[in-house]
């Protein structure tokens, strides 16, 4: 059950300034290399939760629409189950081995993992987007 | 660091193993990159027998975690080292926890830095690829080791059975099942490999963790290639499939060897090295292979307990880069397919 925020800019704001406050007042004083490091890693994580705090909350339901339309069977809203559920099937390879349901469960493990990376590590996909390699 | 009983127990070893009439050990510091391991740089003052003098040498402690144990990555070392492989000398092996409270190897060391991003941010893109050159090279002379005729010091390794395949995809399922997340991704791509891997006619002695930190040099000067406890019999190709994989790169993707030098410059090395030329299309399958392993990897790093919060924290981000291997798998997965049509 969602709830009012305790304040009206909502908990991702709070940790964004916190994010600042820390990477202008700690960070220049994490001289020494593993401070330096382990100071980095605990913004990261934090910008990381800011971002999932943020996500919008339909993503959810439509990537579980997705693999209902795959399972061809609903899940009541519980998008763990369904995503378990698809592994299992993945797993016994009992989902229609056809091309348009290849296609589509392709479509949507990239979707899925394009959403989830966006919140983990946003630069990746464009980064790979951008650069020259041989041959991706 | 070492308690002093330690460094006294350590110091008999070393006498008694170089047939010395007497070694003095100082630990000179903890050697970084291995939290798992007691991994320790030492001098050795060592007085008669044939290895007197003073000695650069390195501790290096069992892991519970690995492939191999102390004794046998000793015996893979000697059997590389015999080779000819750049690596470290193995000179001595404890593998009875008699002396610390584990089995550890003692080697000769590596005068350098395995530290990836030095290495990375010191290298020019010519000399990173005259080291990704030296590396092929030293991948080749590795190869060289076949499972049949194998030295009988590492006659132990296991054989790769006909559904070699099939094996490895069960043992990355069943690491899922120790995940409490499902991982629909690396399940689909569970099954691709199975369904593609290609048949291999000459299983080499591979190094299976050739990566920058597991790697010494100064500059562009090779100085060693380091831990071999993850070596195995299997298609030399994944020992370039693995240094080329995406996630091996780092932070310098463009350098598709190791994220240190180009492609052409690890094949040529190879190339040159073996009579033989490299099959692309094979280290790219084996580079899918290696997101699939790499993010298993992290997975369970994510799972296992931490020691504290800081560790827990590394483990937490650790696990979350399997995400970026999901992607690529899917990104790579494509494109091999595409471009067999």
């Amino acid at each position: 059950m969602a709830h009012d925020p305790l304040l009206p800019s909502g908990p991702a704001a709070l940790l964004q300034r916190a994010i600042e406050t820390l990477r202008a007042r700690l960070l220049p004083l994490a001289v020494e290399k593993p401070d330096h490091d382990a100071a980095l890693a605990a913004l990261r994580a934090l910008a990381i939760a800011q971002a999932e705090l943020a996500s919008d909350p339909a993503i959810v339901g439509r990537e579980l629409a997705e693999i209902e339309a795959l399972l061809g069977r609903t899940f009541e809203g519980d998008a763990g189950a369904a995503r378990r559920t698809l592994a299992q099937a993945i797993r016994a390879r009992s989902l229609p081995s056809d091309g348009p349901t290849d296609v589509r469960l392709r479509d949507y493990l990239l979707k899925a993992t394009a959403n989830r990376l966006r919140l983990t590590n946003p630069k990746y996909m464009t980064r790979r987007k951008r650069r020259a390699e041989s041959s991706y | 660091m070492l308690p002093r009983g330690s460094v006294k127990a350590l110091s008999d070893f070393v006498r008694a193993a170089a047939q010395a009439e007497r070694a003095e050990i100082a630990v000179e510091r903890a050697l970084p990159g291995d939290a798992v391991r007691a991994h320790y740089l030492m001098t050795a003052d060592i007085s008669g027998g044939s290895l007197a003098g003073r000695h650069a040498l390195v501790l290096r402690g069992q892991a519970e975690d690995r492939t191999l144990a102390s004794a046998e990555e000793f015996a893979v070392r000697q059997a590389a080292f015999g080779a000819g492989l750049t690596t470290p000398e193995p000179l001595w092996l404890e593998p009875n926890g008699d002396v610390l409270d584990k089995p550890f190897m003692v080697l000769r060391h590596a005068t350098g830095t395995a530290d990836a991003a030095e290495l990375q941010r010191d290298l020019p893109v010519e000399e990173g690829d005259r080291l990704a050159y030296r590396l092929g090279q030293e991948l080749a002379l590795l190869h060289r080791i076949g499972i049949e005729g194998a030295p009988a010091e590492i006659a132990f390794l296991a054989r790769p059975e006909a559904d070699w395949a099939q094996r490895r995809a069960a043992e990355w399922r069943a690491a899922l099942d120790g995940i409490a997340t499902p991982q629909p991704c690396f399940e689909w791509a569970i099954n691709w490999f199975a369904d593609h891997a290609p048949a291999i006619e000459y299983f080499a002695l591979c190094h299976r963790d050739l990566r920058l930190g597991n790697v010494v040099a100064e500059g562009e000067r090779l100085a060693g290639i380091l831990d071999l406890d993850e070596a195995g019999w299997s298609d030399p190709m994944e020992d370039l499939g693995w240094f080329c994989a995406r996630g091996a790169r780092r932070g310098l993707p463009e350098r598709e060897a190791g994220g240190i030098g180009s492609r052409e410059a690890l094949y040529d090395g190879y190339k040159d090295a073996a009579g033989r030329d490299v099959d692309d299309r094979r280290v790219r399958f084996w580079e899918i292979a290696a997101a699939i392993r790499q993010g298993i990897a992290a997975l369970q790093r994510a799972a296992r307990p931490a020691g504290d919060a800081e560790q827990g924290l590394g483990a937490m981000l650790t696990g979350l880069q399997s995400i970026e291997a999901e992607y690529d798998l899917l990104l790579e997965i494509e494109h091999f397919m595409a471009e067999a049509t």
